[in-house]
């Protein structure tokens, strides 16, 4: 390449990178229409290995690309607030753009670019969005309200029309009608769940056995500072106590309130000292065998016994004169004591039955193994079906030449023994004789096979005609 | 006679950047970048064009089935990464205007700054 040499566009040891991402929702500009809603971010260079090293310091052993640092969080011990100058950054203005000078020296780009190092605790999102659950820092009356549960019948309980300008009012002047007002307030809802208690301020003598003491502790409930005292003199334990904060945290209203106690009533059933029957529980543990439990309950198995028994002699005789009165003599005197005997049965097998069965009905027979019926094949020969026609054995004739000496039976070379002391021409000689033998052989055998063949099938088609013809022809 | 440590002045100083646009879907990318160029070149800026470099495909070619069971089917899966390079040769200030350029959701955008 001829342009090799050139100056690259960017020296990256030099250049800064940034990514442009949206602005944080922490940070304060967000709301700021005017600021630009995206900022730059400088991308981190560290190379793998250092990264890979620093990743095993934490704990992290993966050797891949991903970088696990940015998932760690710094431990935040405790912290100390010290006051910083960065709280006057997010008053600046559009105007004034102040250059920040890069990490690296000589690049210079606006700081409004940038995102703000000032950032918020909660984003803005986050403080847009709605808060779920009890909500303990709300007036007692105004959770009334919320649940229905306002007694609006109340005098007390009504607004004023003017309530906004009193609201507004300085509060120095309204602090002691406030505070009386809302003691006022607490007392009329201290009645309305609490009809047994007068809301009085002065009431020593308290009973503390009189109205409230099965019921939920309720420590949230907010007091008069008067009735204090009361309250820790009561009896606020119930069946639930042990079982769970939150249910406790929550405010009960009436209804709820009458929930509880009902509940409460219910649950009293279920306490230990009032357990029923336990006829089906089973029991354990060691009994002594003359101790009276186990008598008493021998008696009385006895005395069933006794009762389930049919008596004989209280039955009446039976009036059929046909049946033989041996029959009722014998056992009446003895007790009937049924045994139950059962008889050696006898094994039979599969083949003992079948031979039972009469041969009038019952024909076995061995059961036949059908070959596949091979498929009919043609001799390329004669063009008619293989092992169709009948062989033809041998006749008597054949039988009498086969035992005639022939003279194939005559010595030959190849069959002669090799002598031990053998001259190289000798050898010569005798090999060539036998291959001599061998060749008359051959063309011995040949003839032989062309005759038989011919013969083979001449005979075959006479047999043919004969069966096509012949056979059958009715004289 | 000009004071160095005048900060509001704006001071002049042209740099190259270079802007890096990746994205996985090549719409929104192309998009983006003419958009880009397009209000680089309308304040008159020495904008060197989108410089397309190789599209990158990974490929995932798993079986189809989640257990071993059936005739051997294979699913091909890709994704196609593209990136774009575009030069600036420009004052800083302009830098400002790329952060407040409205951005496509699925576009990856860097920006890399050196010394003129």
């Amino acid at each position: 390449m001829p342009h090799r040499k050139k100056k690259p566009f960017i020296e990256k040891k030099k250049a800064v990178s940034f990514h442009l991402v949206h602005r944080s929702q922490r940070d304060p500009l967000a709301a700021d229409e005017t600021a630009p809603q995206r900022v730059l971010l400088p991308t981190q260079k560290i190379k793998e290995e250092e990264r890979r090293a620093e990743q095993r310091k934490y704990g992290v052993f993966f050797d891949d690309d991903y970088d696990y640092l940015q998932h760690l969080k710094e431990p935040s011990g405790p912290s100390e607030l010290i006051p910083t100058s960065a709280v006057g950054a997010p008053s600046r203005g559009d105007g004034r753009e102040e250059p920040l000078v890069t990490s690296t020296s000589g690049i210079k780009l606006p700081s409004s670019v940038f995102a703000s190092e000032f950032e918020e605790d909660i984003g803005l999102l986050n403080k847009a969005a709605p808060v779920s659950g009890p909500r303990l820092d709300f007036d007692p009356d105004i959770v009334a309200a919320l649940d229905d549960d306002f007694d609006f019948d109340n005098p007390d309980n009504l607004l004023e029309d003017d309530f906004i300008l009193q609201a507004n009012k300085p509060t120095e002047e309204e602090e002691g009608m406030e505070i009386q007002k809302s003691e006022a307030e607490d007392d009329s809802e201290w009645e309305d769940v609490d009809d047994e208690k007068e809301g009085g301020s002065d009431d020593d003598r308290y009973d503390p056995a009189g109205s409230s003491d099965e019921d939920m502790s309720t420590p949230g409930k907010p007091l008069g500072a008067v009735e204090n005292h009361f309250f820790w003199e009561e009896e606020t334990k119930s069946r639930f106590t042990e079982y769970s904060l939150t249910s406790s945290v929550m405010r009960r209203n009436e209804q709820l309130t009458l929930h509880d106690e009902r509940f409460e009533k219910f649950y009293e059933q279920y306490d230990d000292d009032e357990i029923g029957a336990l006829d089906n529980a089973e029991l354990e543990g060691s009994i002594q065998v003359d101790s009276n439990r186990l008598e008493e309950v021998l008696n009385d198995y006895y005395k069933e016994k006794a009762e389930n028994c049919v008596k004989l002699n209280t039955l009446e005789p039976f009036e059929d004169q046909d049946l033989p009165v041996n029959e009722l003599d014998g056992p009446e005197e003895e007790e009937i004591v049924t045994v139950v005997l059962e008889e050696a049965k006898e094994k039979w097998d599969c083949e003992s039955i079948c031979s039972t069965y009469s041969n009038l009905y019952n024909h076995p027979q061995l059961i036949k193994y059908q070959p596949k019926p091979k498929q009919i094949r043609l001799s390329s020969k004669t063009g008619i079906p293989l092992n169709f026609l009948p062989k033809k054995g041998l006749t008597a004739k054949q039988v009498e030449r086969m035992q005639m000496i022939n003279n194939s039976d005559l010595p030959k070379i190849s069959t002669q023994p090799r002598s031990k002391s053998e001259s190289k021409e000798d050898k010569r000689a005798r090999k060539q004789a036998i291959k001599e033998e061998r060749k008359e052989r051959r063309v011995e055998k040949k003839a032989n096979k062309l005759a038989f063949k011919l013969e083979k099938r001449r005979q075959e088609k006479e047999l043919l005609n004969l069966k096509k013809n012949v056979e059958g022809l009715k004289l | 006679m000009r004071h160095q440590q005048d900060p509001v002045e704006p001071e002049v100083a042209i740099h190259w950047i270079r802007i890096t646009l990746t994205s996985c879907s090549l719409k929104s990318l192309e998009k983006e970048c003419a958009y880009l160029i397009r209000g680089m070149k309308e304040k008159n800026l020495k904008v060197k064009g989108p410089l397309r470099m190789p599209t990158k495909t990974l490929r995932i070619t798993t079986r189809k089935t989640p257990c071993g069971e059936g005739s051997k089917t294979w699913d091909q899966f890709q994704t196609r990464i593209h990136k774009r390079l575009t030069d600036l040769h420009s004052p800083c200030e302009i830098v400002k205007k790329i952060t407040s350029v409205s951005i496509e959701p699925r576009v990856e955008v860097e920006v890399t700054t050196a010394d003129a």
